[in-house]
């Protein structure tokens, strides 16, 4: 897909992530056993055949750097085009509302104007699903409009954070709302915009670079010409611990894991080269994905295991996400657990939360 | 072309078909074969090259090369994408004088000294492709220049039964070779070489040069060249390696040694983190293991989903275990298939092979061990 670029944004957080976004920007947070949450919108671009990617960085930048490095796990690390750090702003140390900070975007304008592209997907890093963009990029260009917006339509949208989009009868974006109920065109954090429009709206609004993209276009719907692109593939988004623990438990849906995972499309991450998985007698594993490197003596059920865990003899761990290098002892019990990386849990510990507010237990922590 | 010069140049040879193991290498070299569920057998070599500080590398090709080249790409997987050296395949190449097959491990290296050349090395690391171990080759080099040798050879103790396999030599009590045979029928020491050499890069051509002119030259390392540099006087020396080493020769030993690792102390590490065993695997995602899958003593790899039963057994990435099947004391390799209600036993199931549902294959009981190359389908006899 030539003359699209792509500008990834990661300079925002999320209250709701509570401690798993307490030191990493949201496009980190380590999902599905061996990603982070930038590596679907980035490996989405990079299939789609976007050669040009730009990435803003959050103020705690260093788990991103070092996740990305330069790019070469996506084929962007290259002579021509490839991937672009660009420095985000440090607005306080934590920015809350919006997701696409439009002193951003400024401070990186040499990035769009040295670019040859003339589209430009601009997307958040906190939804996770797999997307030929190439679909919505042709429909922009068919329609002539300044600006695509990606939508899901989903049937209960009270139940939904994020924006929504209403829509006239030929798709067209007459309005923004927070808010909404029943069917809805809920905003997949992703739209198309000509570079040139970018450009410009940059250019109007610099003196007012506090604000978001988001305000931008919800001022001018009547000046511009928004149109709306709908996704019919899963959308899984992941705005508080809540969502985090639906959408891995989602993962073990045969239907979306294969959508998400086993396309032609893979997504793309930092390799690592750890050893294959070791599961030992006694273990008990049902319904769970466990990446490499485990080695695994308990029962698991309906979990996600990252890589290099070790679930001691007779531990019991059930409906729990147990990131990189957890260690549970013999005999621990988890239920309704997220371990972050490095969580050290003894023997015979008992750890549980329940299904709406599952119990997080810090990076590092040894209990 | 200006090329920075080199302290240690490796050689790596990895052209030999490995006809032992039969179905295995009917497509693909040797070093090429999978091992240990997400490794092929070259990703050893290649590692410890990596681990050793050595990043200019000589791939010497020549059986059926296609996968091995395609897997070795650029190098970058083992880190050996450097800019002042990388990995090289060296195929036999055609001259004005007509072209020829590598014939001799000797003569593979001797056809290739314009690439060694070109970074005029002091010390060039002869090794194999096809070896299971984890070695710090620059520890062995500081022995080298120590010893002061021309030609330094790892060796291991070995039983005695078995020494009539290796090269066999015999070293004073300053490690200084005295005494070199090839495959001796009446062994008299266990030192067994190992098939890796560091020479003084003048020594080595020299002796290169020298064998080419002699017709009755086999042009193999061991039954020339060693015992050419021994009689001319030169300093031999044996470097003692202690760790675990393995050459996977037959389909026997190929599969004890991956079952090995099932062990709950396996002698080879490779669940270590010290010099860690690179591969060049694609990305799968995690592996899924379903409700009612039952996984007892197994390697399992990512991309691969399991829904049936294993026990005792290597599962290689994206691999495919459905519902009441059964696994047990084999080793899938990487996209293999055992559909619904089959059963595998003692068995090595080759890469993208299909096991049709309700086909029986192998026998636990067995003492041979049943093999099936790449990309076959095996079928119910019953229906």
């Amino acid at each position: 897909m030539k003359k699209v670029m792509g500008l990834i944004t990661t300079n925002y957080t999320n209250e709701s992530l509570g401690k798993l976004a307490e030191l990493r920007p949201v496009a980190t947070i380590p999902f599905g056993g061996r990603y982070r949450l930038v590596d679907f919108p980035l490996s989405n671009m990079v299939h789609s055949g976007v050669r040009s990617v730009g990435i803003t960085s959050a103020h705690y930048y260093r788990s991103l750097v070092d996740h990305l490095g330069a790019g070469k796990e996506w084929s962007l690390n290259r002579k021509e085009k490839g991937l672009f750090l660009l420095p985000g702003s440090v607005y306080g140390m934590k920015r809350f509302d919006g997701k696409f900070l439009l002193r951003d975007f400024i401070n990186n304008r040499s990035y769009l104007d040295r670019a040859d592209e003339e589209q430009v997907i601009v997307s958040a890093s906190d939804k996770v699903y797999n997307i030929d963009f190439e679909l919505p990029v042709k429909a922009h260009r068919e329609s002539g409009a300044d600006v695509t917006m990606l939508y899901k339509e989903i049937a209960s949208a009270n139940i939904k954070s994020g924006m929504f989009l209403e829509l006239d009868r030929n798709g067209a974006v007459r309005s923004f709302q927070r808010q909404a109920t029943g069917i809805a065109a809920w905003f997949m954090d992703c739209f198309i915009i000509n570079k040139s429009k970018l450009l410009e709206l940059m250019a109007w609004y610099e003196n007012l670079d506090y604000i978001d993209m988001m305000e931008i276009l919800m001022e001018n719907v009547g000046r511009l010409k928004i149109d709306s692109y709908a996704f019919n593939g899963y959308v899984g988004a992941i705005d508080s611990i809540y969502d985090y623990m639906q959408c891995s438990q989602d993962l073990l849906k045969a239907g979306i894991h294969d959508e998400l995972f086993n396309s032609s499309k893979k997504i793309f991450t930092k390799v690592q080269d750890a050893p294959p998985s070791k599961y030992l007698k006694g273990s008990n594993v049902s319904n769970s994905i466990d990446s490499s490197g485990g080695i695994i003596e308990g029962t698991v059920e309906n979990s996600i295991l990252f890589r290099n865990v070790r679930i001691g003899k007779g531990a019991v761990v059930r409906n729990c996400v147990i990131m990189q290098r957890c260690q549970i002892a013999p005999g621990a019990q988890l239920e309704n657990v997220i371990c972050d990386k490095f969580v050290q849990v003894s023997e015979n510990v008992r750890l549980s939360g329940n299904r709406y507010t599952p119990l997080v237990i810090e990076k590092n922590q040894k209990l | 072309m200006h090329i920075q010069q080199k302290e240690c140049v490796a050689m790596l040879l990895a052209g030999g078909q490995g006809s032992r193991l039969g179905a295995l290498t009917r497509k693909i070299a040797k070093p090429a074969v999978a091992f240990g569920g997400k490794y092929r057998i070259i990703d050893f070599s290649l590692s410890n090259c990596t681990h050793s500080n050595i990043t200019t590398v000589g791939v010497l090709t020549q059986y059926k090369p296609l996968v091995l080249n395609s897997y070795i790409g650029t190098g970058a997987a083992w880190d050996l994408d450097d800019a002042y050296g990388g990995v090289f395949i060296l195929p036999p190449y055609a001259t004005e004088s007509g072209g020829q097959w590598y014939c001799g491990t000797a003569d593979a290296i001797f056809r290739n000294l314009d690439f060694i050349d070109n970074y005029n090395p002091e010390y060039v690391l002869i090794i194999s492709g096809d070896h299971l171990y984890k070695m710090d080759y620059s520890l062995m080099l500081d022995y080298h220049k120590k010893s002061n040798a021309d030609l330094t050879i790892s060796v291991m103790e070995v039983p005695l039964a078995e020494a009539s396999r290796f090269g066999i030599l015999s070293a004073d009590q300053t490690g200084k070779i005295n005494k070199f045979s090839e495959k001796p029928k009446n062994p008299d020491s266990n030192l067994a070489s190992m098939g890796i050499y560091i020479f003084s890069w003048p020594v080595l051509k020299e002796a290169l040069l020298a064998d080419s002119e002699n017709a009755s030259s086999e042009h193999d390392f061991g039954k020339n060249i060693i015992p050419m540099l021994l009689a001319e006087g030169k300093n031999l020396y044996a470097y003692t390696f202690c760790g675990y080493w393995q050459d996977v020769g037959t389909i026997e030993s190929y599969y004890n040694t991956n079952m090995e690792l099932l062990e709950p102390d396996s002698p080879f590490s490779i669940f270590e983190e010290d010099m860690r065993v690179f591969s060049n695997s694609n990305i799968y995602p995690p592996h899924y293991v379903g409700p009612g899958a039952v996984l007892e003593d197994c390697l399992v790899c990512n991309g691969s989903h399991i829904f049936g039963k294993a026990q005792h057994s290597i599962l290689s990435f994206d691999i495919y275990i459905e519902e009441d099947a059964q696994v047990i004391d084999s080793i899938l390799l990487p996209g293999a298939v055992v559909e619904k209600g089959a059963r595998v036993e003692r068995a090595i199931i080759g890469e993208n092979t299909v096991v049709k549902a309700g086909a029986v294959f192998g026998d636990r009981e067995s003492d041979e061990i049943a093999v099936v190359g790449d990309n076959q389908a095996i079928e119910n006899q019953c229906s």
